[in-house]
């Protein structure tokens, strides 16, 4: 073997230890930057009473309440989020991803609510999820309401805080605090 | 001579090697198949966001259930199997949507749709985490000759891709001396 074709072995050689990182990032880009956007990673915390902006809309914790207790230990708590849409194109941002969670890391989704129900104080109130609204096609400027049920069990109510993502818009999600 | 017979040796090598790498390598469903969690009946089976523990399986010739006040009876040409399990969340809402039975010769049989409104079954139920177990019913209806040495495969969805699969082995005797009931009653499971 002459002295250049030693020299083009080892360069070969050493240039697998940047080849193949390349290769298995090229392959992995796509499956990498899917897992990345539908993870809930980026927390923005909203402090009470406080408004914070999430896919072109306004967000606010208008209320967390407990609904009813069972005698198996769950309880229905009723979230409701106030948001003002600031831009068009709400729709492209779902689905939108409301949950409870707590310091352990337990996660509670919605379950199903009809559009209207009695709230605990006896009044009638009109439901709409979150994904429900978005797909109104919302404008500018609109005032939404949504209101989301979940069932957990009752010693987790007052340790749970609300949190919301939209699919366009993860790894960042909001995580409202409430009041103590 | 010698040389170029060397070369030709070491080509016929390489690709010997590359042809066993191909023809061993597993295909793309097995690799982003379903990742088993294996167990037996009575055993805590803790998968990626649900624990199942399958509790009992009686097989029988017919069901009867009654549901909004009818009754309602099933017979079958082969067998009802009948498995009673609890299921609870981990971290997460769940919803567990997909049990099969596989048989000895590795037939599949998804859980019967006939029975779906029948009290007490299990699949399709919100599970939520922090809550007790529920436990309920996940009925079959198989041939004869694929009760024995069967396995039950227990997951979120139909074909889990990269996600558990409770794989749970069903010591059950061969037909011939398995107990077979002439008729099950299935309100009476589900409220035991």
């Amino acid at each position: 073997m002459t002295i250049a074709e030693r020299r083009w072995r080892r360069l070969s050689l050493w240039g697998l230890i940047v080849v193949l990182p390349l290769v298995v990032a090229v392959k992995a880009y796509d499956d990498a930057r899917e897992w990345w956007q539908s993870s809930e990673l980026i927390e923005r915390l909203v402090t009470v009473g406080a408004t914070a902006q999430l896919g072109g809309a306004d967000w606010r914790l208008a209320d967390i309440r407990l609904a009813a207790e069972r005698s198996d230990g769950s309880a229905v708590v009723l979230v409701q989020l106030e948001a003002v849409v600031r831009e068009t194109g709400m729709t492209m941002r779902l689905p939108c991803k409301v949950a409870l969670r707590d310091a352990r890391g337990q996660q509670w989704l919605p379950t199903f609510l009809p559009p209207a129900v009695r709230s605990p104080d006896g009044k009638r109130m009109t439901t709409t999820s979150c994904n429900a609204a978005m797909s109104s096609k919302p404008q500018p400027g609109a005032q939404l309401t949504i209101t989301e049920s979940f069932i957990l069990p009752r010693a987790a109510f007052d340790d749970v805080t609300p949190t919301i993502s939209m699919a366009a818009d993860r790894p960042i999600f909001l995580r409202f605090l409430r009041k103590r | 001579m010698i040389r170029v017979f060397g070369y030709l040796l070491a080509i016929a090598i390489a690709a010997g090697l590359l042809l066993a790498m191909q023809r061993s390598t597993p295909g793309y469903a097995n690799l982003t198949g379903p990742i088993p969690v294996v167990g037996k009946v009575g055993d805590l089976i803790e998968t990626r966001r649900f624990d199942v523990t399958l509790e009992t399986i009686r097989f029988a010739r017919r069901l009867h259930f009654t549901r909004y006040g009818r009754n309602h009876e099933r017979d079958t040409t082969g067998v009802w199997a009948v498995v009673t399990a609890k299921f609870s969340a981990r971290n997460v809402s769940v919803t567990v949507n997909s049990a099969t039975w596989q048989g000895p010769t590795e037939l599949r049989y998804s859980a019967s749709s006939r029975v779906e409104n029948a009290p007490g079954v299990l699949l399709g139920r919100r599970l939520e985490p922090g809550l007790s177990p529920q436990r309920g019913l996940i009925i079959f209806e198989i041939p004869a000759d694929q009760v024995a040495d069967a396995t039950l495969l227990v997951s979120e969805t139909n074909w889990p891709r990269l996600d558990s699969e409770a794989r749970i082995s069903l010591s059950s005797p061969a037909t011939g001396t398995a107990l077979v009931a002439d008729m099950l009653d299935l309100n009476r499971l589900a409220d035991d």
